[in-house]
C-alpha cells in the first residue's frame, strides 16, 4: 500500500518536472526559430503580395508585436491549449497536429513493435547460442542496421519489393482506390478493425510494411545487441548457475531467472529508441509520401512556420517524455527491489 | 482457431498486396503530383499547387489560347469593351450550374469578385489594382468599372487561375461564418467545372468525380474520376509511373528523367514554361552599379554550357520574354559568351585585376546552386572570385528586400501572374517595383523603361504595342540590370495510353483534364 503511495507520488513529481521539461523545450525553440532568417508574414501572403497585404497579415498574425510580447502570448495560449494559427494551412495547429499525428503514431508503434517482436527474440538466441550462424549473421545484420542511413533503407526496400519483386506499395497510407476507414482514432489499423473494413485493414497493414521496417531497422539492431549482451552478462552470475544446479529447464532459467534481469537494461533502451523512431519518421514520411508530423515538420520548417514547429516540438517532447516516465515505471514492475 | 487467424490475414495481406500494384483503372487518371496546396481558397490561394484542382473543379470567364495568343470564352461567350476601356462588359452563358446546384449568372460574378476583393490577400490585387466596381446588368450581363483606364491586358488578367475562379454564391453565402467562408473553401471546391472535389485527404491525395451537370456535357472521351497523389520523393514517383500505378508524374526533376528512359509504356514529356530563371545585378551599389561590369559579366556567362544545367532540355532566352508569350521577340539582340570583350570591360570600368562578388541561390530553386558552381570556374579565368551562397525561399526575400543586405548577385526564378508580357516586364524592370513593393531585384530605376512599360499598358493597338516592349527589352539589354537564363522546363512524364494532354505554358501545373482520356 505504502509502496503505490510512493510510487503515486514520483509521478506527480516527474509529471511536474516534465512541466518545467516542456516549457524550456518550448522557450528554447521559441527563440531558436525566430533567429533563423526570413519574414513569415511575407511567406504566408506570398512573395508577390502588395505591402501594404503583407503588413495587414502581419497585424492580424500578431507578428509586429516585440518578440517578448509574442512569447508571452504563446505560452499563455498553450496553457488553454491553444497552440495558434498555423500560417501555412491557415488553420489552428491542434486540427493540423489531430490530422498528421495518428498516422506517425501508428508508423512508430508498428515499428516498435516490430523492433520488440524481432529483437528480443533474437538478442535471446543470439546470446544463448553464442557463436552459432545465428549469432553471426544477426551481428553482421545489426551492424548493416545500425550504419545504414534510414532513409537509404527505405529506397533499398522501394526497389526491392516495389520495384523488382512488385509485392508491396511505396508509399502512403491506402491505395487510391480506397477511403480511409471512418474516423475513430486517426490510426487507420484500429480504425479499420472498429469500422469492419477488412479491405482497408489489410491495405493499410501492407502500406505499413516497408515504412516501418526501414524506421525499425537500426532501432532494432540496436535492442538485439543490448538484449544479447545483458543476457550474457546474467547467464554467467551465480544465481542461473544455482538455478541450473537444481536441475531447472534450461527454458524455464533462461525466461523466467535471466531474462527478467537482463531486460531492465533493454527496457532503458527501447525508451529511448522512441526518440530515435520519432526522429527517423521524419525522413521515412517524406522517402514514402507518410502523412505524419515529420512531413508536417519539414514543410513548416521551410515555411517558417513558428507556431507549427513548436506544436511539432511540443507533442514531440510530451511523447518522449511520457515514454521515458512509463520505462522508469516499468522498472519498479520488473524489479521489485527498485523504490522510488 | 490460431492457425485459421493466421491464414486468414495472410490471405488478407496477400490479395491486398496484389491489387497495391495493379494498373490504374480504365476510367479513372491518376496522377502524382509533388506540392498540396494548403487551402483550396480561391480568393486565397497563390501557388503552383492549385493548378490541377482549380483547373478539374472551377472556371473563370475567359481562357487563354497558347496556340493562337488569344482569350477564348468559357464561363463568358463574348464581351464588349468600352472605347475609352472603362466599361468591360460580358455577356454569360446560360444554363450552367454549381456543383450544388446554384445557378451561374451576373450575380454569381459579382458575388465571387467581390468576395476575393473584400478578403484581399494573395491574388485579390489582380482585381482591387484595375476594378472599380462589379455591376449586375440583367440576369446573363455583368458589368465591370475599370479604376485605371486604359488598361488593355485586362481580359489575360482575367483568365488567370489565380483569383479568377468562380465559387458558387450559395456556397459562399451559406458558409461566410465570421471568416468570409475561408474555413470552408479552405477544403471544399463548389465550381462549375467539369469535376467536382468528392475527397481530401490531407497530405495524401484528392479525388474527383465527373460533375454529371457540366454543360460541356460527357459525350465523347473523358475520364470519370481524377485522383491527385502527392508523392514528395520524385524518385519514388517515377518507380510508380513505371510500375503503371500513376497514369500522370508532375514534376520529376530533369535529372532524374534517365531513370525512365526507354522504359516501355512510359511517355517523357519536357516542356518551357513561362517562367525564367535570371540573375539580379545589384544596380545601386558595389561594383554592379557600373554598367560597364554588367556588361561584362553579360558576356563572361557561358549561355551554352548553362544548358547543361537543363539536362540540355532548354535554350538560353532572348529578350525577357519567354518564347510563346506575345512579345518574344527572337531577332532581338543578346548577349554571348566571350570571355575577352568581359576582360576589357573590366578594365574599362578599373577592375583589371579583378574583383570579388556574392551570388546566392535559392535552395528550392536547385538549378541556381549549378549555374553559380559553372560561373564561378568561367569568372576564374578574368580575376572576379565569385563567392556562391545558398539562401532559403526566405532567406532570400529577407536579403533582397534590404538595400543594405541585397547580394552582388541573386539567382531568381519568376512566374507570370497572367500571360502577357506586363507580368514580366512590369513587376520585375519597373522602377516603381523595388522589393518590398515588387520584384525589381536589380532596383533599375530606368526612367526610359518606365515610360515605355506605362504606355504599353494603355496602347490598345498590338502591334504598336508590341513595338514598344521590343524597345523597351533592348533597353533592358542594353542596362544589363539581369543576365536572362533561361525558360524554366517542367517535366509531365505519363503511360503511353494517356491522350489528349495539351501543356499550356501559362498554367503549366495544370491539365485539360476534361479532355484527357485513356486508350
Amino acid at each position: 500500500m505504502l509502496d503505490r503511495q510512493v510510487m503515486v507520488r514520483y509521478i506527480v513529481k516527474r509529471l511536474a518536472l516534465l512541466t518545467i521539461t516542456l516549457l524550456g523545450v518550448l522557450t528554447l525553440t521559441f527563440f531558436v526559430s525566430h533567429v533563423v532568417p526570413g519574414d513569415p508574414a511575407r511567406l504566408a501572403a506570398g512573395v508577390r503580395a502588395r505591402p501594404e497585404q503583407v503588413e495587414a497579415l502581419r497585424t492580424r498574425l500578431g507578428l509586429d508585436r516585440p518578440l517578448w510580447q509574442q512569447y508571452g502570448h504563446y505560452i499563455a495560449g498553450v496553457v488553454r491549449g491553444d497552440l495558434g494559427e498555423s500560417i501555412r494551412t491557415r488553420r489552428p495547429v491542434s486540427a493540423d497536429l489531430a490530422e498528421y499525428f495518428p498516422a506517425t503514431v501508428e508508423l512508430t508503434a508498428f515499428a516498435m513493435i516490430l523492433c520488440l517482436l524481432i529483437g528480443i527474440p533474437l538478442g535471446i538466441v543470439s546470446a544463448v547460442k553464442r557463436e552459432s550462424v545465428i549469432d553471426h549473421v544477426s551481428r553482421v545484420a545489426s551492424t548493416a542496421a545500425v550504419s545504414m542511413p534510414t532513409f537509404w533503407l527505405g529506397l533499398l526496400l522501394q526497389l526491392l519489393f516495389f520495384r523488382w519483386l512488385q509485392i508491396l506499395p511505396a508509399t502512403g497510407r491506402l491505395g487510391f482506390y480506397l477511403s480511409p476507414p471512418a474516423h475513430a482514432t486517426g490510426l487507420y489499423v484500429l480504425d479499420s478493425l472498429f469500422s469492419g473494413n477488412w479491405t482497408a485493414l489489410g491495405d493499410s497493414l501492407v502500406h505499413l510494411i516497408l515504412p516501418a521496417t526501414a524506421l525499425a531497422a537500426s532501432s532494432m539492431a540496436v535492442i538485439t545487441r543490448m538484449t544479447r549482451s545483458s543476457l550474457l552478462e546474467i547467464l554467467s552470475l551465480d544465481y542461473v548457475r544455482t538455478a541450473r544446479s537444481k536441475g531447472l529447464a534450461e527454458k524455464v532459467v533462461i525466461l523466467k531467472h535471466a531474462l527478467r534481469n537482463a531486460l531492465l537494461p533493454s527496457l532503458t533502451v527501447i525508451g529511448l529508441q522512441v526518440g530515435v523512431l520519432l526522429a527517423g519518421a521524419v525522413l521515412i514520411e517524406v522517402v514514402f509520401s507518410w502523412p505524419g508530423i515529420g512531413l508536417y515538420a519539414v514543410q513548416s520548417i521551410t515555411f517558417v512556420d513558428f507556431q507549427a514547429i513548436l506544436g511539432v516540438t511540443l507533442i514531440t517532447a510530451i511523447v518522449y517524455s511520457g515514454v521515458n516516465l512509463i520505462v522508469d515505471v516499468l522498472y519498479g514492475v520488473i524489479d521489485p527491489r527498485i523504490h522510488y | 482457431m490460431r492457425t485459421r487467424f493466421a491464414c486468414c490475414l495472410v490471405a488478407l495481406l496477400g490479395v491486398s498486396a496484389v491489387s497495391a500494384i495493379a494498373s490504374t483503372p480504365a476510367d479513372t487518371l491518376v496522377v502524382g503530383v509533388v506540392e498540396e496546396v494548403t487551402t483550396m481558397d480561391p480568393a486565397i490561394d497563390y501557388t503552383f499547387g492549385s493548378g490541377p484542382l482549380f483547373r478539374a473543379a472551377y472556371e473563370r470567364l475567359v481562357t487563354f489560347n497558347t496556340a493562337s495568343g488569344k482569350i477564348e470564352p468559357q464561363l463568358a461567350l463574348s464581351w464588349d469593351v468600352s472605347d475609352d476601356g472603362q466599361f468591360y462588359t460580358f455577356h454569360l452563358r446560360k444554363g450552367v450550374t454549381f456543383h450544388d446546384g446554384a445557378a451561374f449568372n451576373a450575380a454569381a460574378v459579382k458575388t465571387a469578385y467581390d468576395r476575393v476583393m473584400t478578403i484581399n490577400e494573395g491574388p485579390a490585387w489582380m482585381l482591387t489594382s484595375y476594378v472599380a466596381a462589379i455591376d449586375v446588368v440583367d440576369d446573363a450581363t455583368v458589368r465591370f468599372t475599370m479604376k485605371t483606364y486604359p488598361f488593355v491586358p485586362f481580359l489575360r488578367v482575367l483568365s488567370s487561375y489565380w483569383g479568377m475562379c468562380i465559387a458558387s454564391p450559395t456556397a459562399i453565402t451559406q458558409n461566410a461564418g465570421d471568416d468570409m467562408g475561408k474555413t470552408f473553401f479552405r477544403n471544399h471546391i463548389v465550381g462549375t467545372g467539369p469535376y467536382k472535389l468528392v475527397e481530401w485527404v490531407e497530405g495524401q491525395q484528392m479525388v474527383f468525380e465527373r460533375f454529371d451537370g457540366y454543360w460541356g456535357g460527357w459525350t465523347g472521351n473523358h475520364v470519370n474520376r481524377i485522383v491527385l497523389r502527392k508523392i514528395l520523393d520524385t524518385t519514388t514517383m517515377a518507380l510508380l509511373l513505371e510500375s503503371g500505378d500513376l497514369d500522370i508524374a508532375y514534376g520529376i526533376p530533369l535529372d532524374e528523367l534517365t531513370s525512365l528512359n526507354g522504359k516501355p509504356g512510359v511517355v517523357i514529356g519536357v516542356h518551357d514554361t513561362f517562367t525564367t530563371n535570371m540573375i539580379a545585378m545589384n544596380t545601386t551599389k558595389g561594383p554592379l552599379a557600373d554598367v560597364r561590369v554588367r556588361r561584362a559579366l553579360s558576356y563572361s556567362f557561358d549561355y551554352a554550357s548553362a544548358m547543361e544545367v537543363f539536362a540540355g532540355y532548354t535554350t538560353p532566352l532572348i529578350g525577357q520574354i519567354p518564347a510563346g508569350m506575345p512579345g518574344h521577340d527572337d531577332s532581338l539582340p543578346h548577349y554571348v559568351f566571350d570571355l575577352d570583350v568581359a576582360k576589357q570591360l573590366l578594365a574599362e570600368a578599373g577592375y583589371a585585376k579583378g574583383l570579388s562578388l556574392e551570388y546566392t541561390w535559392v535552395t528550392e530553386e536547385p538549378e541556381g546552386r549549378r549555374v553559380g558552381v559553372l560561373w564561378q570556374d568561367t569568372l576564374r579565368k578574368i580575376g572576379v572570385d565569385l563567392k556562391v551562397t545558398e539562401v532559403t525561399v526566405a532567406g532570400h526575400w529577407d536579403r533582397v528586400s534590404n538595400i543594405e543586405t541585397m547580394p552582388d548577385l541573386a539567382n531568381y526564378r519568376w512566374g507570370i501572374d497572367y500571360p502577357d508580357p506586363s507580368s514580366v516586364l512590369v513587376p520585375l524592370y519597373h522602377g516603381d517595383n523595388a522589393p518590398p513593393a515588387g520584384y525589381n531585384l536589380s532596383r533599375l530605376a530606368d526612367p526610359r523603361v518606365n515610360a515605355i512599360l506605362d504606355a504599353s499598358g494603355k496602347e490598345p493597338d498590338e502591334t504598336k504595342r508590341l513595338q514598344l516592349l521590343a524597345e523597351a527589352q533592348s533597353l533592358l539589354l542594353t542596362g544589363a540590370s539581369n543576365i536572362w537564363i533561361t525558360a524554366v522546363p517542367v517535366t509531365v512524364c505519363m503511360r503511353s495510353n494517356v491522350q489528349g494532354y495539351v501543356f499550356e505554358p501559362a498554367a503549366f501545373s495544370s491539365f485539360n483534364f476534361y479532355d484527357i482520356y485513356k486508350k
